[in-house]
């Protein structure tokens, strides 16, 4: 089904729109879900979560396209989801109840933080829109769709070794130019 | 300086734009080094698409993709950021130099170099070319054993302007070499130059020559005299007399670039720079140039 369609069902709140959507793109959701977490049961769960975010966008949004948002959402969830199990698994006791009493100032915080993510996406657009294309690809395969080297050495048929090499200047580049636009890693 | 953290960038390169996530979402086309016999096919080929497609000779505006002609495996990432900007010239012209060949790969020159890669040292205003320099035989290159410094090996010369006065010297070349994969056998020269594009109006030149043998030259005295002569027409060649191999290629400058009056004052400016020769150029008779005759190479004749 074509994305116009699907999103008119999600605008009808017809339930049949997260199945659609599910058929259409939910192996590339789960794709990318299993690249960051390396867990078929994480990976679900965010890509389920990737849907319900998308049901609670649409209305009021009317993107053009589906499937970079999707892929967003699912990002999201899984660094959500990261941070969660993280926190679980580290930060028990006293560091669990920051995190829950951070939780409670909201509204401000998520501002200034999508505030924030907006900027720094922005930077990261125009840096890599600088890039020629090869490394364009080879950074966005590697650290947004979440391809492991070895997958992505495969696929550019690129040596695991040049590949590394390749992978560090782009990261020391991202950072001069994070740099120059006032920020620090 | 505010300070962000691994989640923030992940967050960051997650909302990048739409359109370069869509670029990404197919594989990647592999990127494959390729043996000399196949670079050479394809320069050859691209040369002769355009010249058919453009009706001229080995000239086209545009993107280069090195990765067509080197691999993206070639490892320099000043000349694969440079070359594929908008604005780089495909040349793609091989000459034979003796034993050797030399392809003039691309040309890139103008504003906003520096924004890539400035920690390496790309200049705006600055002109760079991409030369490829192989054996015929295929045996491995020891370029500065075999054919002389590299900054040396080719160099800018500008028709209507002494080449003693005005040259890859006086220019500020500078060259850095790379020898690519083993199992190939030529090296590649970036070469930075000042901004020839100024001088799209006249003839510009990059002459390519094995240098002559340090132990026969006589270091008191500038060669370039001896190697090259200015003719009548203010066009620069090779003289007669000079016996190593040699190769000139005309480059193919945007002539709407041109800009005679940045020109003059570049060359004013250099020639203000202690030890320069292009003073040569306002001050003749200083080099023991007769100022009525310019084209008189006055050490030959010794």
């Amino acid at each position: 089904m074509e994305d116009e369609k699907i999103i008119e069902l999600f605008w009808a709140r017809e339930e049949s729109a997260i199945a659609e959507t599910e058929v259409k793109y939910g192996a590339y959701c789960l794709r990318i879900a299993m690249n960051l977490l390396s867990s078929g049961e994480d990976a679900r769960e965010c890509v389920n979560d990737a849907f319900l975010r998308l049901w609670e966008m649409i209305p009021p949004q009317r993107p053009d396209k589906l499937k970079p948002l999707l892929g967003k959402l699912v990002r999201s969830a899984s660094i959500d989801l990261w941070r969660k199990n993280h926190a679980q698994k580290r930060y028990a006791g006293m560091d669990e109840s920051l995190e829950e009493l951070a939780e409670s100032i909201p509204s401000r915080q998520d501002t200034q933080r999508e505030l924030e993510d907006r900027e720094l996406s922005g930077i990261i657009s125009r840096w890599l829109a600088a890039l020629p294309k090869q490394e364009r690809k080879l950074f966005l395969r590697r650290y947004w769709h979440g391809l492991s080297l070895g997958e992505l050495a495969e696929e550019s048929r690129i040596s695991p070794k040049k590949l590394a090499q390749i992978m560090y200047r782009l990261r020391i580049s991202l950072k001069n130019q994070l740099e120059k636009e006032g920020h620090e890693l | 300086m505010s300070k962000i953290n691994e989640e923030m960038l992940f967050r960051g390169i997650t909302g990048v734009d739409a359109a370069l996530i869509e670029e990404s979402d197919s594989p990647m086309e592999p990127g494959r080094v390729l043996r000399p016999q196949f670079k050479k096919l394809i320069a050859v080929a691209a040369a002769a698409v355009f010249a058919v497609t453009l009706g001229i000779t080995a000239v086209a505006t545009g993107l280069i993709d090195l990765s067509k002609i080197v691999g993206v495996g070639f490892g320099n990432s000043i000349a694969e950021d440079a070359f594929q900007r908008p604005g780089a010239v495909e040349v793609n012209e091989t000459k034979e130099l003796g034993d050797y060949t030399v392809t003039l790969v691309g040309l890139v020159s103008g504003k906003d170099l520096s924004t890539l890669w400035s920690e390496n040292g790309l200049k705006d205003g600055h002109t760079y070319g991409l030369l490829s320099i192989e054996r015929k035989d295929g045996a491995f290159i020891e370029l500065e054993k075999e054919l002389g410094i590299e900054y040396r090996l080719c160099w800018p010369l500008i028709s209507g302007y002494d080449p003693v006065a005005v040259n890859g010297a006086s220019f500020g070349i500078s060259a850095e070499m790379r020898q690519i994969e083993k199992d190939q056998n030529g090296v590649y020269l970036l070469f930075d130059t000042q901004d020839l594009e100024l001088f799209a109006d006249h003839t510009v030149y990059l002459a390519c020559y094995k240098q002559m043998d340090p132990a026969l030259a006589d270091p008191h005295i500038d060669t370039t005299d001896y190697t090259f002569v200015m003719n009548e027409d203010g066009s620069i060649s090779f003289r007669d007399t000079f016996r190593e191999p040699h190769v000139m290629f005309e480059l193919p400058l945007d002539k709407s670039k041109a800009d005679p009056e940045r020109a003059e004052a570049l060359l004013q400016s250099l020639a203000s720079i202690p030890g320069s020769s292009v003073r040569m150029l306002y001050h003749p008779e200083e080099y023991g140039r007769d100022p009525d005759d310019p084209l008189h190479c006055p050490i030959c004749d010794k």
